[in-house]
């Protein structure tokens, strides 16, 4: 997956920004390193308008960035998908998927702090349709495990699926310390061993504010992959901890769920609750995150990407896009 | 025969065992998970004394206690699981087997009976020193379920990476919920010493210092079943030297029932084949138990329990600087919710885990000398470890004497058991300027509020003390460590004896709810809901 995580970057960028120059916004590099980025992103954006690599580049061409879907939860979710080229762009048959839903809470459906569990229980069906191997639908509660399983209802509608397992992240040994070679602060995290062992990684997020964070989306919520999250709150700038984490955990598709939209209160709440039926998707987990936020309103308030800091910072460390506006959008309303 | 009896014991300690993993696991079988505790004529009796009043679970040893009158202390030698851990337990030391090594210390047990009872009288609950059954609830919960619950994990860690070859995902991710209890050094040196009298000689505890045994022994003078020589005896002693008791007076045709465990080695060992239990041999006299306390032991032992009691009572006991506040205010120890006040707490809680065991998050821990010598093992609540689920009645439902009363769910949330406080030089927010809000995240009644402060860049959070019920949740996940930015105390903790928690909580101005949701689109939108906002995708 390391692989396959580095080169995006670069070529989905048309090279604006090429590997991680612009991202070094506090650390001074010396000239040798400056080249050797330089070369290395030419190279890459060379490669890439070449179409040897990343072949969905050029597949990108036809399909656009980011759709929004309006309708019901699972069909809204499928057609996503379908329109940003099919499931079988993301999944390869016999790789291994995680899916990161939300589902830390043990709040009924209604509260909007848990992803809704039919669109966790499509995409999961979609998977498999595309030839998955398996496929893990994984995160790290912080109520009680079973109280979580329970209220979510995740595991339920994914009851009796084949291939298809929802398990909770808490003993220590699921995790394993991994290095974040591109990080600047959080240099190591222990990652969950599934997601290390698998090729796609896939975040299903509910629609949260969020009162650290502004939102939590797709990038905010792998902290469920992560088995110390207190430390980037403790020791590390949390904004910036998660994109360092994201360098790791990028999805490779991200799906939105905003069929409710805990618009404050968040991400725990009681908040205002916005019945929105909407699915946004992407295959750039900060271009959903930034479509979402633009999307709704937040605290009352209507809210630009630019004023969400882990976006920021994504979009600066060449993570993802968050200037939406010069994104192929496609808009359907089932 | 002594087949059926190792038999008896065996099914007997299986089920105990059984009981106490169900109601690790939150599972209710069809006997109650309290069932053992519920056996021990001592607590019966001790508790009732201390507590003023009848505890009417005690049925079963009530039973226990007539069971004398018919089978002697069968119940020693059958059934109590104390009994077979320390027959167990002398295979591990080698035991020497000298039966009658400290024969003079038998009489022990009834001065323990007596002491107990005295300092009960005292209102002082000493049950948990002695009762056999309380002893090795505790035995197995503090130092069992650790040890099996660590093996468990360090297994499945050892063989993940198998699992993980073989995609096996239930043993993945396979959850053994790692226990850990305090006191568990001082319960492990306990049993130590019980295993190094076990060394010297077989059965020393039930022999010389069971309280419970000395109870039953009080019926059980001559039991319809019991031990009976016919003539054919030859008197040789081989009898007398086996019997671990020492219940085998000079006469070997006479016995000791009070003494007496039927564990038919007598009848084994026996060349004439002249002892029976169920025969119609000739039954001799039975002989008084020669073990009995004189005068001035009992009276020494009833004072000694009495001045036990009035100093526990009066904070003399004292071993820590906050008892004396405790006596009067209930404030010094967090206790699970539903716990009687202070005093009436103590003297019901016999201090035998049931609790600990069924608490499923592991928040509810022995106490050590944080308070009174007398206070020792009882169970209060240390967020560090796990939250207090709000939903949650499984220590009020597993407490055998009623020391925590039994709640509906809706009066449960109101049992406030403490308050939480924010230590501001602690916490990220108030004293680094760091973005955390972990406490208000995961509180589940909403009773951290994040506000404003002049000077500080982020919101801090402050605790809305009417809608705490100092459940820990922000405690046990505040990111700082040892010591939580927050923690819980017991102050303002509602420790009622009778009533409705939740009348009395409201006449006291509190507003315990859980987070509530939001009816779903009732927030005022720029546009109508569902509908794209004019502003997106110009």
């Amino acid at each position: 997956m390391a692989g396959m995580l580095a080169l995006p970057k670069a070529a989905s960028f048309s090279g604006a920004i090429p590997n991680g120059v612009a991202s070094n916004w506090r650390q001074i590099m010396d000239r040798r390193q400056f080249l050797k980025y330089h070369m290395q992103g030419a190279l890459y954006v060379a490669a890439g308008a070449a179409g040897f690599i990343w072949p969905s580049t050029s597949l990108a061409k036809d399909s656009p960035d980011v759709v929004i879907v309006e309708g019901d939860p699972a069909k809204a979710t499928r057609a996503a998908v379908e329109r940003l080229g099919g499931m079988k762009k993301f999944v390869k048959a016999g790789d291994r998927v995680v899916i990161k839903p939300n589902m830390s809470f043990a709040q009924p459906l209604e509260a909007g702090t848990n992803t809704h569990p039919q669109v966790v229980r499509t995409i999961a069906v979609m998977c498999r349709e595309a030839g998955a191997k398996k496929v893990m639908v994984l995160d790290h509660p912080l109520h009680r495990e079973s109280e979580c399983v329970r209220l979510a209802g995740i595991q339920a509608a994914c009851q009796g699926l084949d291939g298809i397992e929802v398990h909770m992240l808490t003993s220590q040994r699921l995790f394993a310390n991994t290095k974040l070679p591109a990080a600047q602060e959080m240099l190591e995290s222990e990652i969950a061993r599934e997601v290390l062992r698998s090729e796609v990684l896939i975040a299903a997020p509910v629609a949260k504010s969020h009162a650290d964070t502004g939102v939590s989306l797709g990038m905010k919520g792998m902290m469920g992959l992560v088995y110390d999250r207190h430390i980037m709150h403790r020791r590390y700038n949390l904004d910036n901890s998660i994109v360092d984490m994201c360098t790791k955990l990028k999805a490779n598709l991200s799906v939105v769920d905003a069929s409710r939209v805990l618009t404050s209160g968040g991400p725990a709440g009681p908040g205002d609750v916005l019945l929105a039926d909407t699915v946004i998707a992407s295959s750039d987990m900060v271009a959903a995150d930034a479509t979402t936020v633009a999307l709704f309103p937040w605290y009352g308030k209507r809210k630009r990407p630019e004023e969400i800091e882990h976006l920021v910072l994504a979009h600066k460390r060449g993570l993802g896009r968050i200037d939406i506006d010069s994104l192929k959008v496609q808009k359907v309303k089932l | 025969m002594i087949w059926l009896r190792r038999l008896c014991q065996l099914v007997s300690l299986g089920g105990f065992i059984a009981l106490l993993i169900a109601s690790l696991n939150q599972l209710t079988l069809l006997i109650p998970e309290n069932f053992f505790l519920r056996l021990d004529p001592l607590i019966l009796l001790g508790v009732s004394i201390s507590a003023r009043s009848l505890a009417l679970s005690y049925i079963p040893a009530l039973l226990v206690i007539v069971s004398g009158l018919f089978l002697g202390r069968a119940f020693c030698g059958y059934v109590c699981p104390m009994g077979t851990t320390l027959e167990g337990g002398k295979f591990l030391v080698k035991a020497k087997g000298d039966k009658s090594a400290l024969t003079k210390y038998s009489a022990w047990k009834y001065l323990l009976l007596i002491l107990i009872l005295c300092a009960a009288l005292a209102g002082i609950s000493l049950v948990f020193i002695a009762s056999p059954i309380s002893l090795i609830t505790r035995l197995y919960t503090v130092i069992f379920i650790p040890l099996a619950t660590f093996l468990g994990e360090i297994f499945l860690w050892a063989i993940q990476p198998l699992a993980e070859y073989f995609d096996w995902s239930g043993l993945i991710y396979l959850q053994v919920n790692p226990r850990y209890f305090a006191t568990a050094a001082f319960v492990a040196a306990f049993f130590g010493t019980l295993l190094v009298l076990a060394r010297i000689s077989p059965r020393l505890w039930c022999r010389c210092l069971c309280p419970t045994g000395a109870l039953l022994s009080l019926t059980s003078f001559k039991p319809l079943l019991r031990r009976r020589v016919s003539d054919a005896c030859s008197e040789c002693g081989k009898c007398q030297r086996s019997c671990p008791m020492q219940a085998i007076p000079e006469n070997p045709r006479h016995t000791s029932h009070q003494e007496c465990l039927l564990c038919l080695r007598c009848q084994k060992v026996c060349p004439e084949g002249a002892i029976s239990y169920l025969g119609t041999a000739t039954s001799r006299r039975a002989a008084i138990s020669p073990y009995l306390p004189n005068r001035r032991q009992v009276v020494l032992a009833g004072t000694v329990g009495l001045a036990t009691g009035l100093m526990s009572a009066s904070g003399l006991a004292a071993v820590s600087k906050s008892t004396p506040v405790a006596r009067r205010t209930s404030d010094a120890l967090v206790r699970p919710p539903g716990a009687l006040p202070e005093k009436e707490f103590l003297a019901r809680c016999m201090r035998c885990a049931q609790c600990s065991v069924a608490c499923p998050t592991n928040i509810l821990q022995p106490t050590w000398l944080d308070l009174n010598l007398a206070d020792m093992f009882s169970p209060s609540l240390d967020a560090r470890l796990g939250p207090c689920d709000p939903r949650c009645t499984r220590c009020s439902s597993a407490c055998p004497t009623g020391a925590i009363r039994e709640l509906s769910k809706d009066e449960r949330l109101w049992a406030k058991v403490g308050t939480a406080v924010i230590v501001p030089n602690k916490c990220l927010a108030w004293e680094h300027d760091k973005k955390c809000m972990i406490c208000d995240e995961v509180c589940p009644f909403g009773a951290i509020e994040m506000i404003r402060v002049k000077d500080i860049p982020v919101p801090v959070p402050k605790v809305l003390e009417n809608r705490c019920s100092g459940c820990g949740y922000c405690s046990h996940h505040c990111p700082i460590r040892p010591t939580p930015a927050i923690i819980v105390t017991a102050q303002g903790a509602q420790r009622l004896m009778t009533g409705s928690y939740i009348e009395t909580g409201k006449r006291q101005g509190l507003s315990i709810s859980l987070k509530k949701q939001a009816e779903p689109g009732a927030l005022p939108v720029p546009s109508a809901p569902g509908k794209l906002p004019p502003t997106y995708g110009r």
